[in-house]
């Protein structure tokens, strides 16, 4: 009977896993430990067994019973209630129920990576006005009056000494008035430039200034900055290669080229197969500066950076048009 | 400025490809943007920073080339053989405004045969991008390119009494520009006149009635040096550039104005014949100029990072022009002359050096480490974006301009009339933001335009206020719209402002054109309004083209900030069990739930911790003018567990108290 007992409770359990509904696992209970149930009938059977061995026999058919019972409930459990009185798969594909996710806009995220990156670097974040005077936009920064950089369809003009900052360089000079050397900050934010707009040029645009000022920093420091900067940012395989230029604010200067990001320096469409972008200017900040500042030249020397970070953005996403930065399409937002 | 590689072998040699010269250049600070095959040579695009105008002739880049090969330029032929009587005998010079025009000098070629220039200059202009139109005006395009100075060939039959009086223009006085555009000159502008009227805008383009055609027989050739500033002022007004306005506004090299003309007058004679007249006529020679610099050899690696040998320096500057008149171990002193306008200082020099002796050779060196604080509000504003983004609301950036109407002048905050730019790149929208809300709502109806699920938006940035002092506020705000109406925005402000702990916040009734009436709020704290909220109005909606329900909020982040500044205080967990009380009262339409909270709260009954609304209901059942409001009371103790009878207790005591207040009357 033991054996008997074991290759009942064997079929059950193979039977049961099998089951796809509780419906079959309802047929399955009357099919062996229902009234006319393969287990039931052994234990009437156990009538016909000598008197001494009924109450193993007993104890045994009934820890059977119990046995399947217990793998039917498991089984109509781990069906779960997805599964309906008609029999439904349960399909666990289907797409869940999502919180709403909002999107951080890609520029102003950028605009905090960079600030964690430059605060790594030790440089401490400051801020200025958009809106800012002649003195801190032009004179401070060694523009005199009748230079081209302060023509009037170069600028936005609110009145003849007010207008939009055309770059953050202004923030250096706000900074220098109130601080003396040691000197090591950076300052991200908007610019405003009359531009004609096109596919890589906006009215609007972002800057992240850079300025250090101290005894004996040199251009090497400069280099060594925008280094590790480009690193952090755009990744370790990154180049970097100065050009010389000018700028009314630095002497020497020049301008900042990061090996493209899309080829690392190959050549590809991305960058009008030169295989570098253009990303800002640096130099040393002229002497005029400090001194109208009242900051020594012949004690202090300083380096000065400002790069752009809507081309930042661009480059490191693969975005070929600027214009999608402030175009605010919920399209272009979703995708960040 | 374009430059032809075959042209500038005549000047410097260099055994380097186009590509490769192309390279060099940019690396010493003349940035090539382009090289192109031409024939049987190339044309090199460069653009010239500002401070170079010496750049802008073949000869100043030939002498940056001979720099950076360690020679000397060639300098082109200027000799020339001129017969007859003096200048003097066929023209004369009038100045009466030096101060625009400081120097003058004029030549006279007669008997000229004018027509079509020997295929050697007109490779050359062609190469370059210019067109060639005959023999004599081409050898002024050449010379100007060549040599940086700017010339310009009369018809001498053509100026009555075939003299030049340079004066400022007088009472609308107006010419037809060889363009064959007519201009009104003002007041201000300097023209080249003969004895009646202006030959030609000063420096900027010359007239057309006097202007070298083929039949032309005698030559006046002009070569001057005009006030930069007023060719800049002239070239802006009039709306017109050339060449030669470019130049001069840059200015010119004093020392070239004769020499130019001399060059250019060898080369008509070549290519059209005729005789020059000896002593050219010159007006206001003024004494060239030289400035001096002195350089202290130990300040370059403080400046560049690395060092430079003395000899090394010495060589560099003298290759440059820079006459060394003084050197000993530590420094050298050089004269400096005006067509290097770019140099007067020590620093200036400095560059100098590292431009030839190479921009690569800058090493990177160690960083040291420094302290850096952290900054509360950048962090702060950090964290309210990084909020909204939470919620599921997308982050716009927008423009700063908006329209000028009454619709994007909103502003909920104090301010004087918006600001305005005097010259708007869009002239749609010359005015700058008192709010954000205008731009955030067409980007709104864009969303929904482009058959987007409606999503909420929110920006954290900066509107312009106008007052009384010089530069405006610049106020930060934090804005958002999102679907729905009043309690959607007012449920964000409540879990924003929870989530900085900002502190005893209430709401008060608002009423304003941009919101729905009875629809909007002031967010209050420490007295003062310091935020706005409400369902956007029926009439916005409709100016925005926007069919479906929203609200809006804008609040001032800086206030918010100075809010939030409680430190976190952990509070023990009682061990003991809540007892909660639901109940319901009916009292008077009018009574808001604020009102009742701080009723409640104001009965000082001990252990109610919390006061949470459930529901309001207006029903027949009711009465006229009536209204049930239905919350629970939340009751703990620190210290033991409450009975059901005291808080049945408290409760009695509560709707007691609201009953004598309020009025209320507790609902079975």
């Amino acid at each position: 009977m033991k054996e008997e007992l074991s290759r009942i409770t064997e079929n059950a359990g193979k039977e049961i896993s099998q089951a796809k509904n509780p419906d079959e696992l309802e047929k399955l209970r009357v099919k062996f430990i229902g009234r006319k149930g393969a287990i039931t009938s052994v234990l009437r059977s156990i009538g016909n067994l000598p008197p001494e061995e009924r109450p193993l026999a007993g104890e045994l058919a009934n820890k059977a019973k119990n046995e399947i019972a217990g793998l039917i409930d498991a089984r109509k459990a781990s069906l779960g209630s997805t599964a309906g009185k008609t029999g439904e798969i349960f399909d666990h594909t289907l797409p869940g129920k999502r919180p709403a996710l909002g999107r951080r806009h890609p520029v102003t995220r950028a605009i905090e990576e960079i600030a964690e990156c430059m605060m790594q670097l030790g440089f401490q974040w400051a801020e200025g006005p958009e809106i800012e005077d002649e003195f801190h936009n032009f004179v401070a920064l060694n523009i005199p009056e009748n230079h081209p950089a302060r023509d009037p369809s170069d600028n936005f003009y609110i009145k003849d000494d007010v207008l939009l900052r055309s770059q953050t360089s202004t923030v250096q000079v706000r900074y220098m008035e109130k601080h003396k050397p040691p000197i090591r900050v950076f300052a991200p934010g908007k610019v405003f430039r009359p531009d004609t707009v096109d596919a890589s040029h906006f009215y609007i645009f972002h800057q992240v200034e850079g300025l250090w000022v101290d005894k004996g920093i040199t251009f090497s420091h400069l280099k060594s900055v925008l280094m590790m900067f480009g690193r952090m940012i755009l990744g370790d395989n990154l180049k970097l290669r100065l050009r010389p230029s000018y700028f009314p604010f630095t002497e020497p200067s020049a301008e900042i080229d990061f090996s493209c990001f899309a080829c690392n320096g190959e050549g590809c469409p991305t960058c009008g197969r030169k295989g570098w972008m253009e990303m800002g200017g640096c130099g040393m900040v002229d002497p005029n500066v400090l001194e109208t500042l009242n900051i020594d030249p012949e004690e202090y020397t300083g380096f000065a950076f400002g790069i752009g970070i809507d081309r930042l953005v661009m480059a490191k996403y693969g975005i070929n048009d600027i214009r999608l930065i402030f175009g605010n399409d919920v399209r272009f937002l979703r995708q960040f | 400025m374009n430059l032809s590689y075959n042209w500038l072998k005549e000047y410097v040699d260099f055994e380097l490809s186009p590509e490769a010269l192309a390279e060099k250049l940019t690396f010493i600070g003349l940035e090539v943007e382009r090289v192109s095959p031409v024939g049987d040579d190339w044309s090199i695009e460069l653009e010239i920073t500002s401070n170079r105008p010496d750049c802008l002739s073949i000869l100043g880049i030939a002498r940056e080339v001979a720099v950076s090969n360690r020679t000397e330029v060639s300098l082109p032929e200027y000799s020339v053989t001129p017969t007859g009587e003096e200048t003097s005998k066929f023209t004369s010079v009038e100045i009466p405004d030096p101060d625009l025009c400081p120097r003058y000098t004029a030549q006279v070629i007669r008997g000229v045969e004018v027509g079509e220039s020997p295929d050697w200059l007109k490779n050359r202009l062609e190469a370059i991008g210019i067109r060639p139109v005959n023999n004599v005006v081409d050898v002024t395009n050449y010379v100007t390119m060549e040599l940086g100075q700017p010339l310009h060939a009369f018809d001498y039959d053509n100026l009555a009494q075939n003299r030049i009086v340079v004066r400022r223009s007088k009472g609308g006085e107006s010419i037809t520009a060889i363009n064959g555009k007519s201009y009104v000159l003002s007041d201000e502008m300097l023209a080249i006149c003969d004895a009646n009227e202006p030959v030609a805008i000063a420096g900027v383009m010359g007239g057309l009635f006097s202007e070298v055609k083929n039949r032309t027989k005698n030559i006046l050739l002009e070569s001057a040096y005009f006030n930069p500033v007023s060719v800049r002022k002239t070239s802006r007004s009039l709306l017109l550039e050339s060449a030669a306005s470019y130049r001069f506004e840059r200015g010119v090299d004093p020392e070239f104005v004769l020499p130019a003309s001399l060059r250019a007058a060898r080369l008509i004679l070549e290519v059209a014949g005729g005789e020059l007249a000896p002593n050219p006529v010159d007006v206001n020679c003024q004494k060239i100029q030289y400035g001096s610099a002195s350089l202290r050899f130990s300040r370059i690696p403080r400046i560049i990072g690395y060092e430079v040998e003395p000899e090394r320096v010495s060589e560099i500057l003298s290759l440059l022009g820079l006459e060394i008149k003084e050197k000993n171990k530590e420094s050298l002193s050089v004269n400096i002359p005006p067509r290097r306008s770019d140099i007067s200082r020590e620093i200036d020099l400095v560059e100098e050096v590292l431009r030839h002796e190479g921009i690569e050779k800058i090493q990177t060196t160690d960083v040291k480490v420094s302290d850096v604080r952290h900054d509360p509000k950048q962090e702060f504003l950090i964290r309210l974006r990084n909020l909204m983004q939470g919620f599921g609301f997308f982050e716009l950036l927008t423009d700063s301009f908006v329209a000028d109407n009454e619709m994007s002048a909103t502003c909920f905050f104090e301010a004087k009339n918006s600001l305005k730019v005097m010259n708007s790149v869009t002239a749609e929208k010359p005015s700058l933001r008192r709010s954000l809300l205008p731009n955030m709502l067409e980007a709104y109806r864009s969303g929904l335009n482009a058959g987007e699920h409606e999503v909420g938006m929110f920006e954290a940035s900066v509107v312009y206020l106008p007052r009384e002092e010089k530069l405006p506020t610049e106020k930060h705000a934090l804005t958002f719209l999102c679907p729905g109406c009043y309690m959607e925005a007012k449920g964000i402000i409540e879990a924003l402002l929870d989530a900085v702990r900002a502190k005893d916040i209430s709401f008060d009734k608002f009423e304003h054109t941009f919101f729905a009436s009875d629809q909007a709020a002031t967010i209050i704290a420490e007295g003062k309004n310091f935020g706005y909220l409400g369902t956007v109005s029926r009439e916005v909606l409709e100016k925005f083209d926007i069919d479906k329900e929203c609200a809006a909020c804008e609040l001032d982040i800086d206030f918010l900030y100075s809010l939030s500044r409680d430190r976190i205080s952990f509070k023990p967990i009682s061990r003991y069990p809540k007892v909660l009380r639901d109940m319901a009262v009916v009292v008077n339409e009018d009574v808001l739930w604020e009102h009742l909270k701080k009723n409640i709260q104001s009965s000082e009954i001990p252990y109610l911790n919390k006061i949470a609304f459930f529901d309001m209901y207006k029903g027949k059942q009711m009465g006229d003018g009536k209204k049930s409001i239905a919350f629970s009371l939340e009751f703990q103790s620190p210290e033991r567990t409450l009975t059901g009878e005291e808080a049945d207790n408290y409760v009695s005591k509560i709707v007691e108290h609201l009953s004598s207040n309020l009025g209320a009357v507790l609902r079975k």
